[in-house]
């Protein structure tokens, strides 16, 4: 019986033991040496006495060893937090602080950013492994222990914890917070497993398919490349960082690697098809195409599905919180003139309903908020009981015993066919730019830090391709000489780089609602006319 | 100001992450994680509106983009029609 996340590996290793689990540009990891490494990671992890109950940072690229690393980490019985290794060291150190690990993977380039930063997040760090075996550790200060991969390889491995049980936390996902802090989802064993699990047998992944890895590792996108794999006993191919965003060679790579199972983000395949030369390549080895995060345009949508002739198409729906939670099959071919793609009917185990405005469950034709339900939903936001217990509801059908559902604050329309649901929009302020999810209240929490700005607001503006644009403006602090420039460039430092908006104006006042809100709509066209104005003289 | 200051400054504004960060013509963009498809896409646009240069999609390659050296020699490549 699977229940805890590490199995998966575990499994394919007794039986495949030779077979290549995963690799990158470098270094390819067959199942035995994942497991070898990771049961010595283990070994390292339990001297730093970081068993259940701990988290491990893994602030790491994306690389063959780092998916070792997390192996390790679940083998130990504590959780992972991946970190964007691209984002501001403030940012990173801030979800470190906030998770409260105690061992951390990472690389010296990045430890050496993480300490000059913000030394105090790092204060309970007590043990930091160098993945990049670099031949002369950093110094970084207040932490007792430095450990190196080639090091690490060498201690006794250690036999997985056993008495760990389902409802443990796996790995903790931060997304962006509305009150200007991360926040961190709280993914179970069994909440990855009910996704992975449905995933293989959905796709039917077996041991020859070659699974592309293209989302980071702190994208929950990667959950099904890195697990879905390992756990069929087939191969992961982690997309290099050199690679991924130059069109004509990510599409030359698919080809070369064979890759028969692609999973990404709409606009990265839309990227493909645009600059990509993809007419130059062969792709009758892919067979299935995934797309997750964000509305896929259908008109870009055919063009690519005749790109990919042998491949089926499927269009999976689900916020971090519950993972995968709905599917749908894109018919071949398209049906003309089918402009609302339906992000499809809830997975094995899992129930999707969406409430309308007055309480009930919503017919079909009607509209409401998408609710769900089942093993797939998270623990919660780590550490934030009060924000757990606004998205944990309990079922407004179900009040006799306690069954928590996840509010998605994603609006719905029922349909009357196979597909399910139709996306309509989201309740709030959040908006999606390329498959991310942005709180527009986080933009403007760091634009208020900025010490030159008085008053700030940004504002999306919705794009075919990429979801939205982040675009603001801010008032300066009288007296202060300032540019957009300067700001955006504040911005860099505090936001991942999706977050920061392309376009900021400088404005002597906002546009104000007569009740001395920020005027959004009037906002939005404002700054509409001046992107508009920049790009034409460009 | 030569190309090659000009896109260090816009480099050191718009895509180094963390104050106080160092960048030279010739440190690896790509090792240090600079360039991802926001960043190519910036980079792109700077091009475009500062130096006057389109860079061909065949051209959008790892190696031109490796270093601000490799970049400034792009440029120059295709201002002559190379």
């Amino acid at each position: 019986m699977r229940y805890l996340l590490w199995q998966l590996a575990a499994e394919s290793t007794e039986r495949t033991p030779d077979a290549v689990a995963v690799s990158d540009l470098g270094e390819v990891l067959a199942y035995g040496a994942l497991d070898r490494a990771a049961a010595s990671l283990a070994g390292w992890l339990a001297m730093h006495g970081t068993g259940r109950g701990e988290r491990v940072g893994l602030l790491a690229p994306k690389a063959a060893r780092n998916v070792a690393a997390m192996h390790g980490v679940l083998r130990a019985g504590a959780a992972y937090v991946p970190v964007d290794p691209a984002a501001p060291a403030v940012r990173a150190g801030l979800i470190l602080g906030n998770a409260g690990v105690r061992t951390l993977i990472t690389t010296s380039r990045l430890a050496t950013a993480l300490w000059d930063v913000n030394p105090a997040a790092l204060q309970t760090v007590r043990a930091v492994l160098l993945v990049d075996d670099p031949p002369a550790p950093p110094e970084l200060p207040g932490t007792p222990e430095v450990c190196t991969w080639r090091e690490m390889l060498t201690l006794a491995p250690v036999e997985a914890v056993k008495q760990a049980v389902e409802t443990d936390p796996a790995y903790i996902l931060y997304t962006s917070g509305s009150t200007g802090t991360p926040k961190g989802v709280v993914i179970s064993h069994r909440n990855a497993l009910t996704f992975v699990e449905w995933g293989i047998a959905t796709v039917g992944v077996g041991p020859s398919d070659r699974l592309s890895g293209h989302a980071p590792f702190h994208f929950d996108l990667s959950t099904f490349d890195l697990y879905a794999a390992l756990g069929a006993g087939a191969s992961v191919h982690l997309v290099p960082d050199r690679v991924a965003p130059f069109a004509v060679e990510l599409a030359r790579w698919i080809h070369t690697q064979r890759i028969t199972v692609w999973y990404s983000v709409p606009s990265a395949l839309i990227r493909l098809l645009r600059q990509g030369q993809l007419e130059r390549f062969d792709y009758t080895a892919l067979r299935t195409v995934l797309f997750a995060g964000e509305v896929f345009p259908v008109k870009y949508l055919r063009d690519v599905m005749e790109r990919f002739p042998s491949a089926a198409f499927y269009n999976w729906y689900g916020p971090t919180e519950t993972n995968v939670c709905t599917s749908y099959r894109v018919p071949r071919p398209l049906p003309s003139g089918n402009t609302d793609l339906p992000i499809g009917r809830a997975c094995a185990n899992i129930e999707a309903f969406a409430l309308t405005h007055d309480g009930r469950v919503a017919r079909p034709g009607e509209e409401g908020e998408l609710l769900v339900r089942g093993p797939c939903v998270m623990l919660g936001y780590w550490a934030l009981p009060e924000r757990t217990a606004e998205s944990l509801d309990q079922h407004p059908l179900h009040r006799d015993y306690a069954d928590p559902v996840y509010r998605t604050g994603d609006m719905v329309r029922v349909r009357d066919d196979e597909g399910g649901f139709t996306f309509l929009g989201r309740r709030d302020h959040m908006v999606k730019t390329r498959g991310y999810r942005v709180e527009l209240g986080e933009i403007e929490h760091v634009l208020h830090e900025c010490p030159a700005v008085r008053a700030a607001a940004v504002v999306a503006l919705p794009d075919p391709v990429i979801g939205a644009r982040i675009v603001g403006a801010y008032v300066p602090e009288p007296d202060v000489t300032t540019s957009p420039s300067d700001v955006l460039a504040f911005c860099g430092t505090r936001l991942p780089r999706y977050a920061v908006p392309e376009h900021l104006t400088q404005l002597d006042e906002l546009p104000a609602t007569s009740t001395g809100k920020v005027d959004r709509p009037t906002l939005g066209r404002l700054l509409t006319t001046a992107v508009n104005l920049q790009e034409s003289q460009s | 100001m030569t190309l090659s200051d000009q896109l260090l400054s816009f480099i050191r504004t718009n895509l180094l992450r963390d104050e106080g960060a160092q960048l030279t013509p010739d440190d690896s963009l790509l090792d240090r994680g600079l360039i991802d498809s926001i960043g190519l896409i910036q980079i792109m646009a700077f091009l475009d509106t500062q130096a006057g240069v389109q860079i061909p999609d065949h051209a959008v390659t790892p190696d031109n983009f490796e270093t601000v050296r490799a970049i400034v020699a792009l440029v120059e490549q295709v201002r002559s029609g190379g």
